[in-house]
């Protein structure tokens, strides 16, 4: 807990940590403000369907999907290398604190900051659009991405319990991101080495993944579970794919984790 | 005991005071704001302890390093190049801090050195280590007079022959063999080189500075 609680100190302080949040916020304000001004621009508008505020957050998971994971990858590539580079990496390892735990400390803060930065901006676009639509039930297509699979609608209860679970998972998404960013960290000697490579990767996923030659190998690339929360709000959750996919983003999650402990653990830091 | 790593490091953004709170957390210990203001006044950070380390000068933050290694209470502070990278007025004031954790709060400091001048002006007992071992521990009054003796003599070929055969160590310095023994052993030393026919011209305690001695012991180490 002190780790952690000295990790929370330091993000607190650093000005990083605001920018990105400002950003999913704002683009989550962004939405809504787009979608009161122009409601039409919604499908199920067109449809005739009146909107609920829950809309909001919802279509804010896109972005969320998307940036999260870059705002999340800036901050914990930073946090090994940009301490390895100030120095205030060895004055730590001077304390009776292993380095496994220094390395769980940062990874647990990379944990509350994926829910945090998912959670805050839900939270927020909830809000706004229960100010701009009021609440109420929410009506979806059968199948998120298909508008003639017919149409099901959900309590605003059971809404929010899906909004929740797919948050939920978008955070686990971003964390993985996080945790490979974090491993990367671990043996890099600038700050900002391990969130580009962090971003090659997953630039290089993305190509890979929609290569006709890599079909099969695209279900276990992390970037073809991006969308992965989108089985939430479909009418007959899909249990085996969501599964499918908590498994294979678990494996990079798991994997980096291993990684990146057994390399920090290893490397030399006294020089 | 307390410690001080060779270039402190502190999170720029954070205060000293908020540094101080975060270093104590790790080591598993409480720390009151008393304590912190007593700390940061006995090392003279007090004015400056709640701004961002970010503006702090060097010598500065090497103040505050001490400070973070005084707040367990500790009766011993182990300080590892504690002037290095500071202009001569910031060297001159933390050997002035030390002094004063030493001498007027009765703090035992452990520190190393390259700055051999430094040593000589702050330390009372130094350790000499040589490839990874200490070859020497002694109080520096004692290293600096009493041990180091300047010989004239001839042939001086003789003369070197019988301090490796004794395994003296020594060196030449001019004209003179600086040799590095025990004052008790000069009358039995002249009463040998006198039996082996060489000719003393001079014998005379020499007053070395740190370095020389340092080198000196270094040299005999070696041979």
């Amino acid at each position: 807990m002190n780790i952690l609680g000295s990790e929370i100190k330091k993000i607190k302080a650093n000005y990083r940590t605001y920018g990105g949040l400002i950003v999913l916020w704002g683009l989550g304000i962004l939405i809504g403000i787009n979608v009161w001004y122009n409601p039409s621009l919604l499908p199920l508008k067109q449809l005739g369907f009146r909107l609920s505020g829950l809309y909001i957050p919802g279509l804010t998971l896109y972005p969320l999907a998307v940036v999260g994971p870059v705002v999340a990858v800036l901050i914990a590539g930073e946090s090994i290398a940009g301490e390895r580079i100030k120095g205030t990496l060895r004055m730590i390892l001077t304390r009776p604190v292993s380095r496994i735990r220094i390395y769980m400390g940062k990874l647990s803060l990379i944990i509350l900051y994926s829910l945090f930065i998912v959670f805050s901006t839900l939270l927020i676009t909830s809000l706004l659009g229960y100010i701009l639509f009021g609440g109420g039930s929410v009506i979806l297509p059968a199948e998120l991405n298909n508008m003639s699979s017919g149409f099901f609608t959900l309590s605003a209860q059971e809404a929010l319990l899906r909004l929740t679970l797919a948050g939920l998972t978008v955070s686990f998404y971003i964390l993985t991101y996080a945790s490979i960013a974090l491993c990367l960290s671990s043996f890099m000697s600038h700050s900002l080495a391990s969130p580009i490579f962090t971003l090659i990767f997953t630039a290089a996923s993305t190509v890979v993944q929609n290569l006709e030659v890599f079909k099969s190998v695209s279900p276990y690339l992390i970037t073809h579970h991006l969308l992965s929360w989108q089985n939430l709000m479909n009418k007959s959750i899909d249990r085996n794919s969501l599964f499918f996919s908590f498994i294979i983003v678990g494996f990079y999650f798991l994997g980096s984790l291993l990684i990146g402990i057994t390399i920090f653990n290893r490397k030399d830091e006294t020089t | 005991m307390g410690g001080v790593i060779d270039i402190p490091s502190f999170y720029d953004n954070l205060s000293g005071r908020e540094n101080l709170y975060l270093l104590a957390s790790l080591s598993n210990f409480r720390v009151s704001n008393s304590e912190i203001e007593s700390v940061s006044s006995m090392v003279g950070i007090d004015t400056i302890i709640n701004k961002p380390v970010g503006f702090y000068s060097n010598g500065q933050k090497r103040r505050l390093s001490i400070a973070q290694a005084l707040l367990p209470r500790p009766k011993i502070i182990v300080l590892d190049e504690p002037t290095s990278g500071l202009d001569p007025q910031g060297v001159k004031s933390i050997r002035n801090l030390i002094l004063q954790l030493n001498q007027v709060h009765g703090l035992t400091v452990f520190f190393s050195s390259h700055l051999l001048s430094e040593v000589q002006k702050i330390c009372n007992r130094i350790s000499i280590i040589n490839k990874g071992k200490i070859i020497k521990t002694v109080k520096v009054k004692d290293f600096l007079f009493d041990s180091f003796f300047s010989i004239q003599a001839s042939p001086v070929e003789a003369l070197l022959s019988f301090l490796k055969e004794k395994n003296i160590p020594y060196r030449t310095q001019e004209k003179y063999i600086l040799a590095h023994f025990d004052g008790n052993q000069i009358p039995e030393i002249i009463q040998e080189l006198t039996k082996r026919n060489i000719l003393i011209y001079e014998i005379f305690r020499h007053q070395l500075s740190l370095e020389e001695a340092f080198l000196a012991a270094i040299e005999g180490d070696g041979q």
